[in-house]
């Protein structure tokens, strides 16, 4: 019996589900721009900027931060209490996270400076010591390209400190696209995490085998199953499938020839020819093999997944 | 039974080998661009088992173009003369087949005398080439500083292949930079940098390149290459993943919207945790490179360098005196594309054949039953008719 706790418990479970979902996440998590920001005389920002942020209808407040020039994000978790009174459908109370990215706008001038990028580093690692970094330089890649001062900082903080950059064009309508996207790349982020967390296990990437799928209507289609099964195999191809089907026209064949006699059906299998088109004389390997039968024996007996094929 | 006998030279070609090794030694004292054609000459004289008589006979080697050929014929030239009445020191074919018959008289000879452990050495040597790999997986490689020296590992895929004119221009961008670097077939990433020490041993520097022109990220967008690649170089165990993007002339023409194809660069950085390089053009790419190897070779200049296994490593600091590094041969075994798989992750792949079977239901479906056979094994307990996959 389900009693109201558990209910909640699933609804807020489902709820939260919901809220990190690509497209709705995005309601949920805002900017927090350093007031220097937007005083800033530097061009790109300032004024400018934040018509554009308006523009683009972003979802941001403005605050004194403990780091000047940074740009952090929060997402509402939707954390409440509730009374026993209170209607579930009341909307979420206003707790903020903070998220753990922040920005850090510079110009090309800063960076130049000697030691500067050090400074910077530690300057970041202070004020948000659990948040990964990015260095935002406000320039124009073609002219800052060529300043070699700015390209050995550059480099030193992607390789001797690890830290992140992102190059925008100085101008306001270009600043504000660039945090857009990284807002939308935050708020997204916690789903994305979710799906790595069980494809990361994986060796193999997962999620794109769909397109040769087999539809299977009633019992036709099983053919073609079967050999895209054994097509997964890494040695398996066309021929080599083919090979193996004529022999065991479906899994279950395979499968009770091995449980009979595992040992003869391998030597079998693998002494099976392979019939590759107008035979030539000096083709080697047209059987099977051993190799590629012990993978099969291995593949439908195996009882533990861990196995290395 | 007959029997095999493998014959080799241990030094087929002794005189032309000096002259090689003094050549390079003089092209690396001087740092010329000639010490990598000889390198590689020389590695490829070093591999040939018979005794070449000639300069000329060289060009058929690696390496061996025809001023090398020349400046051979020439030595030689010089030394016949200079030795008209010696013996001579290096073997022609005509001595060679007369050694190896007289060789194999007497192996036949001593072979009658002992007993034949014929089928003993069949077997074994199978398992002892398996333990032998084993041993040198395992084997720890210590390299002190000073006693290495760093390589930018360019991919065979970068400097040859389909647009062969962009990718002459990288081979000789850096040879321009006059870089240390080697055309190496790589599992993974476009561009690598290893610590090699005398003994050839090589560690991988935890540094990685994936070089992506706007129309390759396109393109690899649309046909699903994008994630697949991310996830490998997440996999490949080493940490800081550079993720090169290189513009395209003015980048139009793409076939995706260029927001969208920022908003993906963006996610690596934010969800994949690559770092991003963006870069104007070939040149540029290259000479961001030479930027990111020369910071590398002053960063690992005093460093320990330890051989570790990828379930050991820890995170790269470059403040660390001593770092745990994977070996190439390992990484490059690992990382290509049909390396150890497990029978969990086929077992994956074969449920997501079937079209109505989404990936959520088929990692379901594998937590429970992680394996074809534990599978049919449930089926054959349960009573009741269930779906099957066969015929």
């Amino acid at each position: 019996m389900e009693t109201k706790a558990d209910k909640l418990q699933k609804k807020a479970i489902r709820d939260q589900q919901k809220r990190i979902k690509p497209g709705e996440c995005q309601k949920y998590v805002r900017m927090v721009l350093d007031s220097d920001i937007l005083f800033s005389k530097a061009h790109g920002l300032g004024h400018d900027l934040k018509s554009e942020i308006d523009k683009l209808q972003l979802n941001y407040v403005i605050r004194n931060l403990p780091l000047k020039m940074c740009v952090i994000w929060e997402r509402q978790t939707g954390q409440r209490e509730l009374l026993p009174t209170d209607n579930l459908d009341s909307p979420l109370s206003a707790h903020w996270d903070i998220e753990n990215q922040v920005i850090q706008f510079h110009t090309a001038e800063e960076l130049s400076k000697e030691r500067s990028v050090s400074e910077i580093v530690r300057s970041l690692q202070s004020s948000y010591p659990e948040a990964k970094h990015t260095v935002a330089l406000l320039g124009h890649r073609n002219k800052t390209a060529d300043s070699k001062a700015v390209n050995y900082s550059l480099i030193d903080l992607q390789v001797l400190h690890q830290t992140a950059s992102v190059q925008i064009p100085p101008i306001a309508g270009e600043v504000a696209a660039t945090l857009r996207r990284f807002t939308k790349a935050i708020a997204e982020a916690p789903y994305k995490q979710q799906k790595s967390e069980t494809l990361g296990t994986f060796k193999k990437f997962l999620a794109n085998d769909k397109k040769q799928c087999v539809r299977v209507v009633g019992t036709s289609g099983f053919g073609r199953l079967w050999q895209q099964h054994l097509n997964r195999l890494p040695l398996v191809t066309l021929e080599v499938a083919e090979t193996i089907i004529a022999q065991y026209p479906c899994p279950k064949r395979l499968i009770d020839a091995f449980e009979k006699d595992a040992e003869t059906e391998r030597e079998k299998i693998a002494d099976l020819k392979i019939n590759r088109g107008a035979p030539q004389p000096l083709q080697s390997d047209r059987r099977i093999g051993n190799v590629l039968s012990g993978k099969l024996h291995m593949l439908y007996n195996s009882r533990d997944p861990n196995a290395i094929i | 039974m007959a029997q095999r006998l493998e014959i080799k030279l241990k030094q087929p070609n002794p005189l032309f080998e000096k002259w090689l090794e003094k050549w390079l030694e003089d092209a690396e004292r001087r740092n010329t661009k000639s010490q990598y054609k000889l390198r590689e000459a020389l590695q490829a004289l070093r591999s040939y088992p018979l005794p070449l008589s000639s300069g000329r006979e060289c060009a058929i080697l690696r390496g061996f173009g025809t001023t090398l050929c020349n400046l051979i014929d020439e030595e030689l030239r010089l030394y016949n003369v200079k030795h008209k009445n010696d013996v001579p020191l290096q073997s022609t074919m005509q001595t060679f087949e007369s050694d190896v018959k007289q060789l194999v008289e007497s192996v036949k000879k001593s072979k009658c005398r002992n007993s034949p452990k014929k089928t003993q050495t069949k077997i074994t040597k199978k398992v002892q080439k398996a333990i032998a790999e084993e041993e040198e997986r395992q084997r720890q490689v210590v390299m002190s500083p000073g006693s290495f020296r760093i390589i930018l590992l360019v991919d065979t895929q970068e400097t040859s292949g389909k647009n062969k004119r962009t990718l002459d221009q990288t081979r000789s961008y850096l040879e321009s930079f006059e870089l240390l670097y080697e055309v190496r077939r790589l599992t993974i990433g476009d561009f690598l940098w290893i610590a090699r020490d005398q003994e050839g041993n090589e560690l991988v520097l935890p540094f990685i390149v994936e070089r992506k022109r706007f129309d390759d990220l396109a393109s690899s967008i649309r046909d699903g290459r994008f994630h697949e690649q991310k996830h490998r170089l997440r996999q490949c165990g080493l940490q800081n993943v550079i993720y090169l993007v290189e513009d395209y002339g003015d980048n139009e023409h793409l076939g995706l919207p260029m927001e969208s194809l920022q908003q993906a660069i963006v996610n690596t950085q934010i969800h994949s945790g690559f770092t991003i390089a963006h870069t104007q053009n070939n040149f540029r790419s290259m000479k961001h490179l030479q930027g990111v190897t020369k910071t590398l070779i002053r960063c690992f200049k005093e460093k320990v360098l330890l051989s570790t296994a990828k379930e050991n490593l820890r995170p790269y600091h470059s403040s660390a005196d001593m770092v745990g590094l994977l070996k190439f041969r390992t990484l490059y075994e690992d990382s290509a594309r049909g390396a150890q798989l497990t029978v969990r992750e086929i077992f994956v792949q074969q449920l997501l054949q079937l079209h109505s079977l989404s990936l959520e239901k088929a990692l379901a479906i594998v937590e429970v039953y992680p394996t074809p056979r534990l599978l049919l094994d449930a089926f054959e307990r349960c009573t009741t008719e269930k779906k099957r996959n066969c015929c």
